[in-house]
């Protein structure tokens, strides 16, 4: 049996009298794609912060590889292999596109406390990813002139394209046109080639029954269902998104 | 490509990319007022000297003012700082007889320590460093004041030997050392904020801390070291002060702070953080050096300084605030 590429177990996280997380159990193995879905304020956001060490947990545990880890910061998700977009706009606008696809990544040469950016070697790979993802956005531009999509796939082209063990989207195709989305699945399908899971939100079934192998359904910070997609349809997910998340104690 | 495409781009790149370009027009446009107003008399010897021997204090402070500014901070102490470095290298070697180079190391290592006390009280209590630092530029020269009073400290050397003031206020190749200092130190901060990846941590964390951290930055780091580098920017240009005038004045440094502030925003950093390189700070606090120098050589009242310098900062931060627009324009297609 392969082992899990992260499994989490009892996950719990309140904000206030707010239980967002109430004892939440995942697991994703490589090269495999799971489906998130959940109505607003389902805690789905909230679970990847934890997985990406953005927010402390307040309870539960966390395995990358078989492996307990503690995730105190984004740093240490990254530096274990965890690669997010979040569902916010996490860029700094005033850095260019090219700054931004490598923030916290950046290449280097030299050595020792003299190492410098290799502006050359980053120049000609952030063009490579703005043309994998089919975007015009110049390199050099600031991000704050880029559209909303344009940000939305800087976003994932930079998480898309370092050797991660786990990638996470949350609600990645919000801002896109019809054809990065269609883009934007096919590489969420690439990644199962490399045996990368992927951790996948989105309030499109559609889209969610299309590239993913497995859905789990949040409802209230719970986990109510979780099932290969081959086992389930778009419309009975909606049907239970319905009936579940409607009535509110 | 259509006749209109093309003359719009030819106006477009008119529009300077560089804050620092206008920081650089700004001086030129300074100094050519100044040529005529005091008749060349601002470029003789005697005037470049004098910026020479007091403004490089003035432009290593506005540097570190500038990389605070940048990572979206404030330090109103650098003042202080200034002021408690020439203390205690004053203080040191008069009251406690320590040797002149170990005061010295004192010294500097107290604006290191001055900053990284701000750092860190901006990072744990997550207080506006507004505050923080409006706190400690009232206490780090309460502390100096009642631990020394408000006496001038003198500091005798001896001049058949090398000391301080031969390394921090001398000469060397015809410079001042201090300009020797200054010139090693914007190349040495150029370096890092262009080239190192710590320069685009601490534009990334003034630009969008949120976003800087979820990327995994230090973010607490960085913003730590901005303090600590303004702090021990402080801690030398106290040296050098101490070093050229001999004496140290507790009660002095009033009105730096102001004009390091100034020094900055006309060298096209902004106070919301995430825009600011270290050319335009130098610029900037050159600027204003040039204006004070030239007001000196033309012997006017200094009041009069105030009410230009107060012109400069506003006349930049609205040319700042146009070029923005500019550009904001120019990528709207
Ligand atoms: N930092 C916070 N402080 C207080 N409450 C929070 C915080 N973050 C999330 N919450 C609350 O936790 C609950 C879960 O939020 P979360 O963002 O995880 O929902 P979501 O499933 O991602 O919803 P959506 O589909 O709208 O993005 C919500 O009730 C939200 O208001
Ligand atoms: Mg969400």
């Amino acid at each position: 049996m392969t082992q899990p590429a992260i499994r989490v177990q009892g996950i719990r996280k309140a904000f206030g009298a707010t239980r967002a997380l109430q004892g939440v159990d995942l697991e994703v193995a490589p090269g495999e794609i799971l489906g998130l879905i959940g109505d607003n304020g389902a805690g789905k956001s909230t679970l990847i912060k934890v997985l990406s060490g953005f927010e402390r947990p307040d309870g539960g545990l966390i395995e990358i590889d078989g492996q307990p880890v503690t995730l105190r910061s984004p740093a240490d998700a990254r530096r274990l292999g965890i690669e997010t977009v979040y569902q916010e706009q996490a860029l700094a606008d005033d850095l260019s596109v090219m700054a931004n696809l490598f923030l916290g990544n950046e290449l280097r040469r030299g050595w020792g406390p003299f190492r410098v950016l290799d502006t050359r070697r980053m120049r000609a790979r952030s063009q490579e990813m703005l043309d994998g993802l089919r975007l015009r956005a110049s390199i050099d531009q600031e991000a704050r002139f880029c559209s909303g999509g344009e940000k939305q796939g800087i976003s994932i082209a930079r998480a898309i394209n370092v050797k991660a063990k786990v990638v996470i989207l949350d609600e990645p195709t919000n801002a896109l046109g019809v054809v990065a989305v269609d883009r934007v699945l096919e590489l969420i399908r690439g990644l199962r080639e490399h045996g990368i899971g992927c951790i996948f939100v989105s309030h499109n079934i559609q889209h969610v029954v299309e590239v993913c192998d497995r859905v789990a359904l949040f409802v209230h910070g719970t986990k109510l269902l979780d099932t290969p997609v081959s086992e389930t349809s778009a419309l009975e997910l909606i049907e239970l998104l319905n009936q579940r998340s409607g009535n509110r104690i | 490509m259509t006749e209109t495409t093309r003359t719009r781009w030819s106006l477009a790149a008119l529009i300077p990319k560089h804050n620092a370009t206008i920081s650089a027009a700004i001086l030129v446009l300074v100094v050519l007022i100044f040529l005529v107003a005091t008749q060349g008399l601002i470029i003789s010897a005697g005037s470049l000297n004098l910026l020479a021997t007091f403004g490089p204090e003035i432009i290593l402070m506005t540097l570190g003012m500038g990389l605070v500014l940048l990572v979206g901070q404030i330090d109103l102490s650098v003042g202080s700082m200034y002021i408690a470095s020439s203390v205690v290298f004053a203080g040191l070697a008069r009251y406690l007889e320590i040797s002149p180079w170990l005061s010295v190391v004192a010294a500097l290592l107290s604006g290191v320590l001055l900053g990284l006390v701000n750092g860190l009280l901006v990072v744990t209590t997550r207080i506006s460093s507004f505050i923080v630092t409006l706190g400690t530029m009232w206490g780090f020269q309460g502390l100096m004041l009642v631990i020394l009073g408000a006496t001038t400290i003198p500091i005798y050397r001896q001049d058949d030997v090398f000391n301080p003031h031969d390394l921090f206020a001398g000469r060397l190749l015809g410079l001042p050392t201090q300009v020797i200092w200054l010139l090693v130190i914007v190349v040495t901060l150029g370096w890092v904020r262009n080239r190192t990846r710590f320069g685009v941590w601490m534009q990334a964390v003034g630009s969008n801390v949120r976003a800087a951290k979820m990327m995994g930055l230090p973010t607490r780091l960085v913003t730590i070291m901005a303090f600590t580098i303004s702090g021990a920017l402080a801690g030398l240009a106290g040296v050098i002060r101490a070093s050229q005038s001999s004496q140290a004045v507790p009660q002095s440094g009033e009105g730096v702070m102001l004009m390091v502030l100034a020094g900055a925003i006309i060298g096209g950093v902004s106070l919301s953080g995430g825009k600011g390189d270290v050319l335009g700070p130098f610029l900037g606090g050159l600027t204003l050096l040039v204006i004070s120098t030239g007001f000196v050589m033309m012997g006017v009242v200094n009041f009069w300084t105030n009410i230009l310098i107060a012109i400069a900062v506003i006349a930049t931060a609205v040319a700042f605030d146009r070029l923005e627009a500019l550009r904001v324009r120019r990528s709207i297609r």
